[in-house]
């Protein structure tokens, strides 16, 4: 079998997906001997813009130009992976799909200046384009990523998690800092396979590799409450680094109409 | 006599998407651009409304190989805030973990981005089959950068383990052994490097202008201090930094902002001017170095921002040793983890691996915050780059065009720009209103 060609692409993040891979360093070099990297801005000069057996793609969608952009891109990719939060559900900055975008604009140029200015909603990848595989964590887990690789070698489809965080964590015996500390965190609802690194340092689950399949969202928000989070400190909490995941989506906007007024959703494309 | 036109469009070895236009009239550059096309992300914008202890986290995404500076400058800046009053273990820990990100950054930078240029690579990748001993120490001395990182900030990029007033949880005494030896290979490795760029032609281009660093008198520091001028000797305390010091404004080519100082004056901030101004701070393994490399103090050459990189490199792990060395004799204590917070604003000057980074916040008294600013290296520097290209031009005439464009991609890189870092504000194309 000739080496795969490999493309690594990044759109609005903050390049740590891609940085994580050259984190790799035990594992570079053999990786080296199974593919090919040909297009790879962050490391090298001397890209080629495809056709690649497989693209990864960091970062969200914010202008038009992007979206064109990886629309061309989708052509040149027989299999496309959406690496690392942004990409996967739009990472920290989809929070401001869900704030009055126009506010922001004016108190940076005032009313007049901020007319100029096109309004455009943070995408992740799957909302431009189609998606093959999902890699999560913010930034992308690096061995996810290798095991994608492997798969793919060997001919096979790798299959996304679906366990709690609480799962791995317990499986550590950690202390759960949720019941016994009232520290609100977000393990119930959140995909494992970061080894619940966060709890296992005592600090509660961010909440960075996005929802379970069918996670018990009003369980979770039904026991954040009893531990004293205020409604606010609710959308804070399940609000940060995948605004644009269906189930956090569905269930914020849900709260918002029925209680939080003060959490909006932009407009789509208003231009 | 014909213009010629250089447009680098994505220049690679780079973070983030930046280009570089430069038109050369005869052997003067009409207009030059340092367009930053990264997209916007609104930091500012969605961190207001947010509680201090989460902002850490949030701050971190604006830059994954600064996110240790960015955390630290946060929860500094955020304790400030409050009135949470970290202890010197505290502190030191976190010197620690920011000569991690120090490290890694450092060794990246010069060992795979800018290696491959004085070498003619495309990229560190190219090189293995050349120089595998080389990329492997390289590759070696990344790790243990990593590992350190990952050891006290619980993972290597955008770590977890920093909260207010200190950590979540802090290594056992055999951890801080097992980290001690591995800083004391890297220091070997250190010295192979410097002996490696000792050897390279580096390009030698001046361009005198204002440099600016966190100064404390007695330390190299990374953390905590006012920014100092190297040329006018001015101390500014970090919250008069907008105080008739820094103005910022938007060009329409670019998403990111622009800086000057003192009403207009072209200025930078990077390794160079850390070693610039604070040289006598640094241990003397690592001052050895400026004599191994010939260096002449205060040093104006661009290029050698590398050269101020293998000596921090040195510097860095001197002191992660040290402190190491302290907490292997005496282990460290649990944090103080009940406080209670006031209203008020806190505002910080750091040092990122790129160099000078401001944070500054608002918070009322639910801990809730108001306002946020924050001015990456990358905003401080990119009128500098700009002045380079029209003051390095007129010396290129005997260049070839590829070995021009060459030329402006190396310079562009030795100030390893963060370009995501430096598009994290409110600025959006401003073409249309023209
Ligand atoms: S997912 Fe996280 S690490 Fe990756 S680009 Fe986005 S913010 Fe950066
Ligand atoms: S600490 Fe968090 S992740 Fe761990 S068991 Fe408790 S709720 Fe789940």
């Amino acid at each position: 079998m000739a080496k795969p060609q490999i493309g690594i692409v990044g759109f609005t993040g903050c390049a740590g997906c891609q940085l994580s891979l050259l984190d790799l360093e035990d594992e570079l070099l053999d990786l080296l001997n199974l593919v090919d990297i040909i297009d790879f801005r962050m490391a090298m000069t001397g890209n080629k813009e495809g056709p690649y057996d497989i693209l990864f793609v960091e970062g969200s969608i914010v202008n038009d130009k992007q979206e064109e952009e990886i629309k061309e891109l989708r052509k040149k990719a027989t299999v496309l992976v959406a690496m690392g939060s942004c990409a996967c559900f739009g990472g920290v900055q989809a929070m401001r799909n869900y704030r009055d975008d126009k506010k922001i604009r004016e108190a940076a140029y005032g009313k007049e200046g901020a007319k100029n200015f096109p309004v455009f909603q943070v995408k992740p990848i799957n909302k431009v384009v189609d998606v093959d595989h999902y890699l999560l964590e913010c930034p992308v887990n690096k061995y996810e990523f290798l095991d994608f690789v492997k798969y793919v070698l060997i001919g096979g489809t790798p299959k996304l998690p679906n366990l709690p965080v609480c799962h791995q964590c317990k499986a550590l015996e950690n202390r759960c800092i949720f019941l016994e500390d009232n520290i609100i965190c977000m393990g119930p609802v959140i995909q494992a396979g970061c080894g619940a690194l966060c709890p296992s340092h005592g600090m509660p689950c961010d909440g960075c590799r996005g929802s379970t399949l069918e996670a018990a969202y009003q369980q979770q928000v039904d026991l954040m409450i009893k531990k004293g989070a205020s409604v606010q400190d609710v959308s804070r909490f399940v609000l940060k680094y995948n605004g644009e995941d269906p189930q956090v989506k569905d269930f914020l906007l849900k709260a918002w109409q029925e209680q939080d007024k003060n959490l909006q959703y932009g407009e789509e494309e208003e231009k | 006599m014909t213009v010629k036109k250089f447009h680098l469009e994505h220049i690679c070895r780079v973070e983030g998407h930046g280009n570089l236009l430069v038109e050369i009239d005869g052997n003067k550059s009409k207009n030059v651009e340092m367009q930053i096309v990264e997209g916007t992300r609104f930091f500012e914008g969605f961190a207001v409304g947010r509680k201090y202890d989460e902002a850490i986290n949030i701050m971190s995404r604006i830059c994954a190989i600064c996110s240790t500076s960015h955390q630290l400058s946060a929860v500094e800046a955020l304790e400030r805030s409050v009135s949470i009053v970290p202890s010197d273990q505290v502190h030191e820990f976190r010197v620690l973990l920011d000569h991690g990100e120090n490290l890694q950054s450092h060794i990246l930078h010069v060992g795979m981005l800018a290696l491959p240029d004085f070498l003619g690579y495309d990229g560190v990748i190219q090189m293995v089959p050349k120089y595998p001993n080389e990329v492997k120490l390289i590759l070696r001395m990344k790790r243990i950068a990593n590992d350190l990182q990952a050891l006290i900030g619980g993972r290597e990029i955008h770590p977890v383990n920093i909260r207010p007033g200190g950590f979540g949880n802090y290594p056992t005494t055999r951890q801080l052994e097992e980290m001690k030896d591995k800083l004391v290979e890297f220091k070997k490795g250190t010295q192979t490097i410097a002996d490696l760029y000792a050897t390279l032609d580096i390009p030698q281009f001046k361009n005198k202008t204002e440099q600016l660093a966190v100064y404390d008198g007695k330390t190299y520091p990374f953390i905590r201090g006012d920014i100092k001028s190297l040329l006018s000797g001015k101390i500014t305390p970090p919250e008069d930094y907008k105080k008739d010091f820094i103005k910022e404004e938007v060009k329409p080519y670019s998403t990111a902002k622009f800086s000057t100082i003192n009403d207009g004056e072209i200025y930078y901030v990077s390794p160079l001017a850390r070693v610039n101004i604070n040289s006598k701070f640094l241990t003397d393994d690592a001052k050895a170095l400026i004599k191994q490399f010939g260096m002449k103090l205060p040093d104006f050459n661009p290029f050698n921002n590398n050269l101020a990189r293998v000596i921090e490199l040195m510097h860095c792990a001197d002191e992660a040793i040290e402190i190491l060395d302290k907490y292997i004799m005496k282990p460290p204590k649990e944090d103080n983890k009940n406080f209670r917070i006031k209203a008020g604003t806190g505002t910080i000057a750091t040092e990122a691996p790129r160099g000078l980074l401001n944070h500054s916040y608002d918070v009322n008294k639910e801990g809730i915050i108001q306002r946020v600013d924050v001015i990456t290296p990358t905003a401080h520097n990119t009128n500098k780059i700009e002045d380079d290209v029209v003051k390095f031009t007129p010396k290129l005439t005997d260049m070839k065009d590829d070995e021009i464009e060459l030329f402006f991609n190396m310079l562009v890189r030795s100030y390893d720009p963060c370009i995501s870092c430096s598009t994290h504000a409110i600025t959006i194309d401003l073409r249309r209103t023209k």
